[in-house]
């Protein structure tokens, strides 16, 4: 039962050691995402190694992977769809729209793909609801969605998957900084471009 | 704390004055005000989850020019009251507080959590443990709507209870979120293995611990959960709660002496809930003590008296059993003497069946061969420097020091684990010195690890340091002095070569000790075997705490009754009350109540008896064959046995005549706790079979064999112990019975009418049913002189150890494989299999993994066993506790003593030995 | 008024999230300033002075919240809000990607003022392109000494860590993000204490937003008065308002607190479609919503606002147009609520539940007769009662739009069919 710890060593020190010595249970989400990216899920053996490493209960590591819904106990598609249709996005039309993506993705909300490539989940507000439809793919942004621009982005993250098995699942969500060892981070929307801010 | 400071907070018009800091909840409950709760309890943080206790809070205005109150024209202070409706739970009394809970806003809050509770509720009483003493169904009763609006069939569902742990099942649907159960396990157990998992309405509670809900003390939680969540699996569907008749008991599995309200049905238990005493377990009880009660109803219980005919042993009428035994002990006196018969009793027993077997030996019979087993204390050591006053171990907090040495405190002595975490949390600090990790090293202040070989060198080092940080503030006596010179070789360095111990935590230890304001020193087995207790004692003497109120000694016996039975004499040298043998007034003093002086030569101790010292034994409560097979050996070489016992143990087997006893369940009498606390315990269900108590077996014997004593009652018996034991002048039986007067730590009780046998259980605790909470015998005056007499030895009687041999010491386990707790179903999965102990390093020199299965080899046998690898224990040994199902016990391998040099090799399928 | 971009400057800078192009333009100087050439002290005066109020929700004033922490216990942290999970709300993504280390300026200032040399910036776990700019801002800044060890030689040194949150509303409460940030469930803790007394590792806290802090460095920069200038007596120096719904051109936009109504309304474009204005949630799905009748003239300041009994909170403006029906957006905002509820105290963790069934019952126009009344009655059961403001904020919606648009229920109760949102 090590295997985050074989595939993270150099991630889990740096995310102990971002607190001060002793508060190592501080560490216990970071720890959660990289458990997450080295088993696919967290299933019992991933809660107990995080436990171990940080010296808490696996109970108490439990309740903190149950609390957030970034946690997956159960196996997930390599691509997590998280699709927003929450008040601002459902204002300007992502309850319309969901049925195109859960048609396009070949999967309903809350189910995975039968290739087992996608898992779409209805998700609250992602703070981008000004280029709604929006959605995060395993966290990375998509804005302005149509049925035209999604045909390009599916065929990418396929094309993406294809090339890159370790794209398929298990796939970790969180932080490239944070998981230099996990899937590269490259995206179709990288950081700093500029998502937000038309009305300026 | 500034909390001792008083505040006057008005409920409802009532006035009441309470120390600053007091909840608002507990402060109306003090005023007679009832502000119903759900998630509070007394016992634990206050926390504000379940808003139960919404009330209408105002404070007194403050002029901010003046810094004085507002006043109003009639020269009243002006009340600002909140907004909001303030929870009474975490909102903490303050001067001049005006608190109302009888406006139409606080009942449409009551109603309205009650109602929200209600909306994920099954409503499922009709099949309810909880019903009938339920806070969720007297609060709806109380305050709640008459009806709910969540009408359609929308409420959460899940199967059934789930056992979230052995002993325990969880019915999610029941739950409502109140976190009480996983914050006794994390505040009060210090075991973090219940949580909550997911959130929202989807929270529920889990335990993901390996093995699950693994703590001694799951069972508390079912009673502190205020709806039937949590249920105990042995009571589940067993008995409704308005059925059962409550009373009062003393667990009798270890020497802490919780109090208990044992609640039974026709006669028959059905289970054992915790009975406050604010000054032992508070509300709590270990699951031991709550588990094991059902041995008392075993099938196997003896019923009637047996008597050896022919080789065999036959049912006999109690006239024929006990004329038996009275004319063939005083036959056998009469051919060879008082001499030739010894006694043996078990430290379960009740003080008056411990007192009446060594008046019945010494003075019916006329022999000292009277002693105890296993024993801890040897001599009057705690009457000479135990613990001075009532000892409320529960209060210890700033600026106190508790010693824990020799002793693992969870597995020994669960509650007073317990008392020591709240202890801590209140400010005081704990010291252990051991010679092997446990529980609570993580939390205690220090831990000094010995050397098992050279205890006396450590705790003579300790002395050394003690005395040493004490010279500035004690006196130099002579006594002082010669300890110190004694002492001199005993420096820091030294001890470093010989222990793992650094000497900036010796010294640390020593300021905690010399400085502290009670020094209280509990002490096990481990040292006094070793016969190093009086160093402990030495210890308080030169801390300058002998004889200081709230200082001294706590001998943590390995049984329930292990003080008793040194107080009550059933010593060979001693008399009940810890006079001499050898002291002609002492005998003296006892013959005014005896029917005859005792024998002035001090008898034999239990091992001599055991090797062949006398012709006969009469035995009660103790079982040497099951211990070791040479005892049973010896057994079988009497003239004559006699055994009082519940069971047909392998010591009753071989007597001659068997006594059926009762258990304490069964009868009343009084223990004495390792505080030194009297308490008594009543009849809690039908006696089985024929069996008597044990004191009123020795009563008859001893009325045919010339006594005259009609004791009518186990008050009799007592009254007369107080006669004769100086320690004990002062307490009578009935008083001991008496409730205490309400402390203000007590718990609160329901706003209920009290009846004296029921025990509806509420916020966790059955409600005193006029048993009393007992009192503490008294020490004697201390001379700090005499007890700085110790010096080292210089060498234990250390086993030498032979090339590639291990040293086995033998431990002990709160779950053992005795019949007390095998019998329990829901108990017996819980008894670890025989296992032995390594440390890490030396598993990996020896190439042993976890569970490797091993045969240990020692000075009288074998036996095979599960290896366990344990962090942090010292090189070079290898543990076993004793008491599991060996197949030759633990201290038979080692001839009876605590340590010895052992082989040790790894075993194959086949049970070969592999290289 | 037009905008103001004191935060957005990145608006009018491109690159400002690289530290390069940050520094040109004054950046980190401030920081320097404080250490070199202020006393703590005098940084917490200054920003006492202008007025600046906390951007996070509850406009509480920053400069009082740095001084309540005390001086005597250590360590002490900064913790920088940037939990952003408001429905709505969608401004600390956009400063945090285009201008990072104008907050992490503004925390490390924050952190000299209380005497801190440790700030986290808790980011919600959605935001990992986030956490990926600010560490890697950060880890540029301390290349470059402008935060670390021993800054410009004064002694005084600070640490920056990013720390990621993993899907929950209520870890933007402050008081739940520091249970989180501990490493247990993000349930919120009782207060008193506080964190500027016991926070985080029970020692000395302050808890501010992102663009609290984003504004600090430009404080020290102009000068109190300055900031004082901008926006309204009681409510100082700019905001921006995440305008969103039914405008043609949602987004960001940086305002002069106590800017109108209308003029914000007109920068996003006005109502979209060219169809009219029915209704705002001025805070998310947290206000009470406004009906369009309240809103001309309505000066956008934390005053102005509370006193149409709604709240400005982080000003995000949830536009809907004529069509929207307000019992089908008490069910969304419900639903939000329902969802992130953390459990801990009974009426919300409850009363949410109750009122998901109840809200979509009606939207979906399969209300019983009592179904709208027992709405009411729900919220106000819920009303006061709750352990923290998330189950005061449940009700916002709700209440508000039964006593405001009546019509809507009544149509939802008759109509046999769920009509659709827009
Ligand atoms: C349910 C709830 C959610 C909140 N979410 C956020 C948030 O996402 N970001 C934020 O800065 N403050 C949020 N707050 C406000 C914080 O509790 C806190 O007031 C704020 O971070 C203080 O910073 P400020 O003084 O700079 O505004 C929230 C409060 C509540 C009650
Ligand atoms: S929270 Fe609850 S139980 Fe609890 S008393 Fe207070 S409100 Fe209470
Ligand atoms: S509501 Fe969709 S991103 Fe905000």
């Amino acid at each position: 039962m090590d295997t985050l710890q074989r595939r993270f060593p150099e991630e889990i020190k740096a995310a102990v050691a971002r607190y001060p010595a002793g508060r190592q249970a501080s560490a216990v989400i970071s720890l959660l995402y990289l458990a997450q990216a080295a088993y696919g899920q967290l299933d019992k053996d991933a809660i107990d190694e995080v436990a171990s490493v940080l010296e808490m209960d696996p109970t108490q590591v439990r309740g903190v992977a149950g609390f957030y819904s970034l946690f997956f106990e159960r196996p997930h598609g390599g691509y997590v769809v998280q699709y927003c249709n929450d008040l601002p996005c459902a204002l300007r039309g992502a309850e319309d729209f969901l049925p195109v993506l859960e048609e396009k993705l070949g999967c309903k909300a809350g189910e995975t793909s039968a290739d087992g490539l996608f898992t779409l989940e209805c998700v609250m507000c992602l703070a981008a609801c000004d280029r709604a439809p929006m959605m995060q793919v395993n966290l990375e942004y998509f804005h302005d969605l149509d049925a035209a621009t999604l045909d390009g982005l599916l065929a990418e993250l396929r094309a993406r998957a294809a090339e890159d098995p370790p794209r398929r699942a298990p796939f970790g969500f969180g932080p490239p900084s944070e998981m230099a060892g996990a899937a590269p981070a490259t995206g179709a929307n990288p950081a700093g471009s500029g998502p937000t801010g038309q009305g300026g | 704390m500034a909390e001792n400071k008083l505040v006057t907070i008005h409920v409802d018009g009532r006035a009441v004055e309470v120390p600053a800091g007091t909840s608002v909840v507990d402060a109306a409950h003090q005023a007679g005000v009832e502000i119903p709760i759900f998630c509070h309890h007394p016992r634990l943080e206050p926390v504000g989850m379940c808003r139960m206790c919404l009330v209408d809070v105002g404070t007194p205005a403050i002029d901010r020019a003046t810094g004085q109150p507002e006043l109003d024209e009639a020269g009243e202070p002006v009340i600002r009251f909140f907004p909001k409706l303030q929870a009474g739970c975490t909102m903490r009394a303050s001067e001049g507080m005006v608190v109302r809970t009888e406006t139409e806003a606080v009942a449409e809050a009551r109603r309205s959590v009650l109602e929200f509770l209600l909306t994920s509720h099954p409503l499922d009483c009709p099949v309810c443990d909880k019903g009938g003493e339920c806070p969720l169904q007297n609060l709806t009763m109380r305050y709640g709507p008459g009806q709910s609006r969540f009408t359609w069939g929308e409420k959460y569902h899940f199967p059934k209870p789930v056992p979230i742990g052995p002993l325990i099942a969880l019915d999610r649907e029941r739950c409502v979120l109140c976190a009480r159960c996983i914050r006794f396990e994390d505040e009060i157990a210090g075991d973090n293995v219940l949580g909550f998992e997911n959130r929202g309405r989807g929270m529920e509670v889990v335990s993901f611990s390996d093995p699950a809900f693994d703590s001694y003390f799951s069972g508390n939680t079912s009673d502190i959960c205020p709806v039937g969540a949590l249920t105990t699996k042995d009571f589940r569907f067993e008995a409704r709660a308005w059925e059962l008749v409550g009373q009062p008991s003393v667990c009798n599995h270890c020497p802490v002496g919780c109090n208990t309200m044992v609640d039974g049905r026709f006669g028959q238990i059905e289970r054992v809930m915790p009975r406050e005493n604010a000054a032992v377990n508070e509300i709590w009880l270990c699951d031991k003590g709550r588990f094991a009660h059902h041995f008392a109803s075993d099938s196997a219980r003896l019923e009637q008296p047996l008597v050896r005919r022919d080789g065999e042993l036959v049912e006999a009428s109690w006239d024929e059993a006990l004329g038996h035994v009275a004319e063939r002990l005083a036959a056998l006196v009469a051919e060879q003497g008082a001499g030739a018969v010894g006694g043996i009793a078990g430290g379960s027993l009740a003080n008056e069946d411990l007192y009446l077997f060594g008046r019945f030996l010494r003075s019916v019979i006329g022999s000292n061969h009277v002693d105890h087993r296993p024993a801890l204390l040897r001599d009057d050591l705690i009457a000479r420097a135990g613990l001075v006053g009532e000892a409320r171990l529960t209060e210890l907090g700033a600026g106190d020091t508790v010693v824990v040495a020799g002793l693992d405190v969870e597995e020994e002595a669960p509650v007073l684990f317990l008392n020591l975490r709240k202890a801590l949390r209140r400010g005081a600090r704990v010291l252990i010195l051991a010679g092997r990790p446990q529980k609570l090293d993580a939390e205690a202040s220090l831990s000094l690890r010995y050397q098992p070989v050279a205890k006396d060198s450590l705790l003579a080092g300790l002395l050394h340091a003690v005395l040493a940080a004490g010279e500035a503030s004690s006196a130099d006596t002579p006594a002082r002095t010669e300890l110190a010179q004694a002492l001199a070789g005993y420096d820091a360095e030294r001890l470093g070569q010989q222990h793992p111990v650094r000497a900036e935590d010796l010294s640390a230890a020593a300021a905690a000790i010399v400085g502290a304001e009670r020094l209280v020193v509990c002490f096990g087995r481990e040292l006094a075997e070793a016969g190093l207790a009086p160093a402990l004692e030495a210890l308080v003497a030169a801390a300058g705490k002998a004889g200081q109120e709230g200082s001294g000694l706590l001998a943590v016996g390995p049984q329930a009754n292990s003080q008793g039975a040194a107080d009550m004499g059933v010593l060979p040298g001693w008399l009940p009350g810890y006079g001499r043998v050898d002291d002609p007034a002492a005998r003296a003093a006892l013959a005014e109540h005896w029917p005859a002086e005792p024998p002035a030569e001090p008898g034999m101790h239990a091992e001599s008896m055991l090797a062949g010292g006398v012709k006969a034994l009469y035995v009660m409560g103790s079982d040497p064959a099951g211990d070791d097979p040479r005892f049973a050996e010896a057994l079988g070489r009497l003239d004559f046995l006699v055994v009082q016992e519940l069971f047909l143990t392998p010591t009753a087997a071989l007597a001659d005549v068997v006594l059926p006893a009762r258990s304490s369940l069964e009868r009343a009498g009084s223990f004495t706790s390792l505080s030194r606390r009297v308490q008594r315990f009543h009849p809690t269900c039908d006696p089985v079979g024929a069996s008597r108590p044990d004191w009123e077996i020795l009563r008859d014997l001893g009325l045919r064999m010339g006594a005259t004593e009609p004791y009518a009652s186990v008050s009799d018996v007592f009254d007369e112990i107080a006669r004769v034991a100086p320690g004990h002048a002062g307490l009578d039986y009935a008083s001991l019975g008496a409730a205490p007067a309400a402390a203000p730590t007590d718990i609160l009780l329901p706003f209920a009418p009290q009846t004296e046998a029921r025990s509806v259980s509420y916020e966790g605790t059955a409600y005193r049913a006029g048993a009393g909470a007992g009192r503490c015998w008294a020490v004697r005056e201390a001379s700090a002189d005499s007890a700085l007499a110790w010096r080292p030895a210089g060498s234990e009687a250390a086993p030498s150890l032979a090339e590639g041999q291990l040293l086995l010491v033998t431990t002990r386990r709160l779950y053992d494989a005795g019949r007390m707790l095998s019998a329990s179903l829901v108990m017996q999965p819980l008894i670890p299999l025989p296992l032995v102990e390594i440390g890490v390093f030396d598993a990996a020199a020896r190439g042993l993994g976890q569970g490797d299965r091993v045969r240990v080899t020692g000075p009288a046998g074998s036996v095979v066993a599960r290896l366990e690898i344990v962090d942090g224990l010292t090189p070079g040994l290898l543990q076993a506790p004793e008491g599991l199902a060996w197949s030759l016990p633990v201290r038979a391998l080692t001839r009876g003593r605590p340590m010895a040099g052992v082989t040790l090799e790894r075993l194959d399928e086949a049970g070969e030995a592999r290289k | 008024m037009p905008e103001q971009h004191v935060v957005l400057r990145n608006r009018e800078i491109p690159g400002l999230a690289r530290l390069d192009v940050y520094v040109a333009h004054g950046g980190y100087a401030q920081l320097k300033r404080a250490v070199t050439e202020m006393q703590p002290a005098e940084v917490i005066d200054l920003v006492k002075a202008s007025g600046l109020r906390g951007r996070g929700g509850a406009g509480f004033p920053t400069g009082l919240k740095w001084s309540f922490v005390p001086r005597d216990l250590y360590p002490k942290y900064i913790v920088v809000n940037n939990d952003e999970s408001e429905p709505g709300t969608f401004k600390d993504h956009e400063i945090t990607l285009e201008n990072p280390h104008q907050v992490i300026e503004g925390a490390a200032i924050a952190a000299y003022a209380v005497g801190a040399e440790t700030v986290f910036i808790y980011c919600r776990g959605e935001f990992w392109q986030e956490m990926d700019v600010l560490r890697a801002a950060v880890a540029e800044a301390r290349a470059a000494g402008h935060i670390g060890p021993n800054l410009h030689g004064s002694g005084y040194g600070v640490e920056v860590q990013v720390s990621p949150g993993a899907g929950a509303y209520i870890c933007g409460e402050e008081t739940a993000l520091l249970s989180s940030l501990e490493g247990e469930l993000g349930q919120p803790r009782l207060k008193p204490p506080f964190p500027a007394v016991a926070g985080l590792y029970a020692k000395p806290t302050v808890v501010n937003n992102t663009e609290t802090l984003a504004n600090v460095p430009a404080i020290l920069e102009h000068g109190a008065d300055w900031f004082k200038s901008i926006g309204t007596e009681k409510s100082p120096g700019t905001k921006i308002c995440c305008v969103s719904g039914h405008v043609e051109r949602p987004g960001n936009y940086e305002i002069p607190l106590g800017t109108s109504w209308d003029e914000l309304l007109a920068m996003a474009g006005g109502v979209w479609k060219g169809r009219r204005l029915k209704a705002v949630l001025p805070a998310g799905a947290s206000a009470p919503v406004l009906a369009a009748e309240q809103m001309p003239g309505l000066a956008l300041d934390w005053e102005s606002v509370a006193a149409t009994g709604s709240i400005l909170g982080s000003a995000s403006f949830i536009v809907m147009d004529e069509t929207v029906n307000m019992a089908w957006v008490a069910k969304k905002t419900i639903a939000f609520f329902k969802h992130e509820s953390c459990g801990k105290c009974s009426p919300c963790r409850e009363g949410t539940w109750w009122l998901k069934h109840l809200t979509a019952r009606i939207a979906a126009g399969e209300a019983g007769p009592d179904d709208v009344a027992l709405v009411t009655q729900v919220v106000d059961q819920m009303e006061g009662k709750c352990f923290c403001p998330l189950g005061e904020f449940a009700q916002s919606v709700p209440r508000s739009t039964i006593e405001r648009f009546a019509a809507d229920y009544a149509e939802r109760s008759a109509a046999p069919a769920p009509a659709a949102a827009d």
